[in-house]
């Protein structure tokens, strides 16, 4: 079963996402800032994470910047997760080390596709 | 018409009247006159009379001068034309007359009669007249040069330059082609070397006229053109200050001219009749010469050509009035009007700033008077000359060489001296004025003179500096400055009192926009906050009636999916509308980047049909895509064109039901792309489609309740085209369809 590090701070779409994917089968650990997300990256080794944008503590990029770094961690899948529907934001994404982006609010056809292509 | 015979004898008459009223007040000569010595107090009148004409002459170079020349500088102008008579006579007695006419030095210069005072000897009248006479043709090579030098010479150096003209330039050469043995009066016996050669002038085309012309060539060569005469190859004519007393001066020039060249024959005898005819008539030739040079060519002549023709046809008659006849006065007169025409093209090409023309008159025409003087003489005179050496047997080419060297020698000497000496004043005292005299011009620069007319500009020149509406210009309804005064005191006032109210309102506009600007930023800020905040739980309200509709199609709760499906595209129509306008905030508050990349035509085509495939299928349409120029590689932002595209198709599709959405795409001049969205739905009025561009404005507010639709996304992408360098168009036929186009510029390349 694929397992997926969901890391979001929002109660509400932490739930929905994840009542969502677990429906469609998938295994889902949670993280609830950037830096509980690294670490359960390493403890929990998950097949793709899921990563918000805006967090507490460390933000989604520096996160992202530093599970790649770690050489345990760097071949695990990010698909970033944000609500700044702007191209510049994308490419901060994709420099921090994204694999994948998405616009919230998600639309579970697509992610699901893109969560397809690395499981 | 009295006919010229008849003014003769009356002059005659008039002379011997005088002569007798002479005598009458010496009673004791006249108790010892005879017969001869009438004869010859007759030609002493006749000298004197031609004395004072050539006088006139200074009037005439004054008005000429003065009035050819630009406002500003006319009275300098005046001013230099009477130094000039006063320091070239006071020069020419204490020296120049000695230099020319005392007894010589080798055939170069005189050296005696310096101070002149006659009185005492046997001849002390005749010498006298002489004096005067000749005293006159010095103040006229001196008043030549004023006018080439006009506009720019400092005043001061003008009376250095005269001073040097009155003492060794003039009189030298004077002295080589006129001091001989022949003349009643003064004569020494002495004779110049020029004489000697065989040189003929009889008036003085190249010893009074060339001699000016040269020196004004050396001065203007020193301290070159006007300001603005010449700039990049342009030549600018400067707006004479009086016209018509340009040409008063010039028939003064020519009524003096007449004593000129009758006084240089130095009797009154049978010869002036013919030497006067000769010079009328040379005169009349020079500007008929202009009007038909001017007249073959369709054109009219300038006014300069046709002053200069006339003076420059005396100029070349004067070698030689008393030697030809009136068909070959008529010759030369014409000769010196077009030489004088065409070297004053030729000082424009070579940048030569002469405003008067003086060079082209003078010297041009002094040069072509000179030198045709020999094929136009009667022969007897030529073979008559015994000073003449025989080079060729011919007596008219003998005489041509002796012009030339006359010529050659007389520029040769006067332009060298007078260039060098000027040139060395100028290292030590500069001979011209500085910019900013001849910016506000000589007549105050130099003067200081002050007239209703320069207080009025000086008020308008401050005005214009500063800005300052306050200050009032002189009035005066006597004068016509000062009425003009007057009038454009009235205008300041009002000017003055709608300058306040302007400044006023201004004031109020600054503040106003200011004002608005800072609403303006911080409704953009707001909506900006806004829109990004209301997303968050947004998310929640779609995602969650997403996944309740989910599980209620699992659970078979099909009553529940219908209004679960109104919350979620109802969460929908509201991201859209937020979306929409965090766009359009973002645009207002110029956040709006643009990202430009290379992308295939053909990978956004496939991207744009994927995407707005359903939605045009929605109402059972068919979409068409029209495209020859798929391998086209654009650089441009592709996500902006992609979303004005979407939102093109979307719209076709709203209003579209069974028809079909083409999308065609054909590449523009000048290498921009088109992309043309065509439908076939149901069209705009021709008062609907002036709003489609409109923010929050549906072609009907009715519309958006039967299509939905937030009326902010033509209203985006016409902006967002404008920013991509583009621009949006509309075609549109109430019940046929729209057209709804997009011109964006690339930089297109075909793949290879």
């Amino acid at each position: 079963m694929t397992k997926i590090l969901l890391v979001e701070d929002n109660e509400m779409n932490k739930d929905m996402l994840s009542r969502r994917l677990m429906k469609k089968g998938y295994d889902i650990v949670f993280a609830m800032d950037g830096q509980e997300a690294i670490d359960m990256a390493k403890s929990e080794m998950p097949d793709i994470i899921l990563m918000d944008m805006g967090l507490p503590v460390k933000d989604g990029l520096q996160a992202t910047k530093e599970i790649k770094a770690d050489s345990s961690t760097s071949s695990i899948p990010v698909i970033a997760l944000t609500a700044h529907a702007m191209d510049e934001h994308r490419q901060e994404a994709r420099d921090a080390g994204c694999d994948e982006y998405e616009t919230k609010p998600v639309r579970l056809p697509s992610l699901l596709e893109k969560i397809e292509q690395f499981s | 018409m009295i006919s010229f015979s008849t003014s003769f004898k009356r002059l005659m008459i008039f002379s011997l009247g005088f002569v007798i009223l002479l005598n009458m007040l010496h009673t004791v000569k006249a108790a010892d006159s005879t017969t001869e010595s009438n004869a010859a107090n007759i030609d002493l009148l006749w000298m004197l009379m031609c004395a004072i004409l050539v006088f006139m002459m200074q009037a005439g170079f004054m008005c000429l001068e003065s009035g050819i020349i630009r406002n500003k500088n006319n009275i300098n102008v005046a001013l230099k034309n009477v130094s000039d008579f006063g320091i070239s006579i006071v020069c020419f007695w204490a020296i120049g007359y000695g230099v020319m006419f005392g007894v010589s030095k080798s055939s170069f210069m005189g050296s005696n009669d310096f101070f002149f005072d006659p009185s005492g000897t046997a001849t002390s009248g005749q010498a006298m007249t002489f004096f005067i006479f000749q005293s006159m043709f010095c103040a006229t090579a001196a008043s030549i040069i004023s006018g080439a030098v006009a506009e720019r010479l400092k005043f001061n150096s003008y009376l250095i330059i005269t001073a040097i003209v009155g003492t060794i330039l003039y009189p030298v050469v004077g002295h080589w082609a006129w001091a001989n043995s022949d003349d009643m009066f003064g004569g020494d016996g002495s004779t110049g070397w020029l004489y000697n050669a065989g040189f003929i002038d009889f008036a003085g085309s190249t010893i009074v006229h060339s001699t000016g012309g040269w020196i004004g060539l050396a001065i203007i060569l020193i301290i070159g053109p006007r300001t603005g005469r010449f700039v990049e190859g342009k030549i600018r004519k400067f707006a004479p200050s009086n016209l018509p007393l340009s040409v008063l001066g010039v028939l003064l020039l020519g009524f003096g001219w007449h004593g000129f060249n009758g006084g240089s024959n130095l009797v009154l005898d049978e010869a002036v009749p013919g030497i006067l005819l000769n010079t009328f008539l040379a005169a009349a030739a020079g500007i008929v010469a202009c009007l038909i040079f001017w007249g073959v060519q369709n054109a009219t002549a300038p006014a300069g050509d046709l002053i200069n023709g006339l003076l420059a046809g005396l100029v070349a008659v004067t070698a030689s009035a008393n030697l030809v006849t009136p068909l070959g006065a008529v010759f030369i007169g014409a000769g010196g009007g077009i030489v004088a025409l065409f070297a004053t093209r030729l000082l424009e090409k070579w940048e030569l700033d002469d405003p008067v023309g003086a060079i082209p008159v003078h010297l041009a025409g002094g040069i072509f008077g000179t030198l045709i003087l020999p094929f136009f003489a009667a022969e007897e005179y030529l073979t008559g000359n015994s000073n003449l050496n025989n080079y060729t047997d011919n007596p008219r080419i003998d005489q041509f060489i002796a012009q030339l060297i006359g010529i050659i020698s007389v520029g040769l000497y006067t332009f060298s001296v007078s260039y060098i000496l000027l040139k060395t004043v100028n290292r030590y005292n500069p001979l011209r004025v500085s910019q900013e005299a001849e910016d506000i011009g000589l007549n105050i620069a130099e003067h200081d003179s002050s007239s209703d007319q320069i207080d009025l500009l000086k008020i308008m020149q401050y005005q214009n500096d500063t800005g300052d509406l306050s200050v009032r210009g002189p009035e005066d309804l006597f004068t016509e400055a000062g009425q003009i005064g007057y009038h454009y005191n009235i205008l300041m006032n009002s000017l003055e009192e709608s300058d306040k109210i302007m400044r006023r309102q201004k004031d109020d506009l600054k503040v106003a926009m200011e004002k608005a600007q800072t609403a303006n930023k911080a409704k953009s800020d707001f909506l900006a906050n806004m829109s990004h905040e209301l997303r968050t739980p947004l998310n929640a309200i779609i995602g969650y009636s997403e996944m309740l509709i989910e599980e209620a199609e699992d659970d078979g709760l099909d009553t529940y999916s219908e209004d679960l499906s109104k919350i979620n595209s109802s969460g929908e129509h509201l991201l859209t509308l937020i979306n929409d306008i965090l766009d359009l905030s973002k645009i207002e508050a110029g956040k709006m980047d643009l990202h430009i990349e290379e992308f295939d035509l053909a990978s956004l085509l496939k991207q744009i049909e994927a995407t707005a495939k359903p939605l045009v299928d929605k109402n059972k349409n068919k979409f068409v895509i029209k495209c020859k120029t798929e391998k086209l590689k654009l650089k441009n932002d592709q996500t902006k064109l992609r979303q004005i595209l979407f939102n093109m198709l979307s719209n076709a599709a709203k209003f579209t039901k069974k028809g079909t959405i083409t999308l065609q795409i054909k590449p523009e001049k000048n290498d921009n792309l088109r992309f043309d969205v065509i439908d076939t739905g149901i069209g705009m009025s021709e008062e609907q489609m002036g709003k489609v561009f409109e923010e929050f404005t549906q072609a009907e507010s009715s519309t958006s309740k039967d299509y939905g639709g937030t009326g902010l996304g033509l209203p985006i992408s016409k902006k967002m085209t404008e920013m991509m360098g583009g621009k949006m168009e509309v075609n549109t036929k109430e019940g046929k369809g729209t057209t709804f186009s997009v011109i964006i510029p690339l930089v297109v390349k075909e793949e290879k």
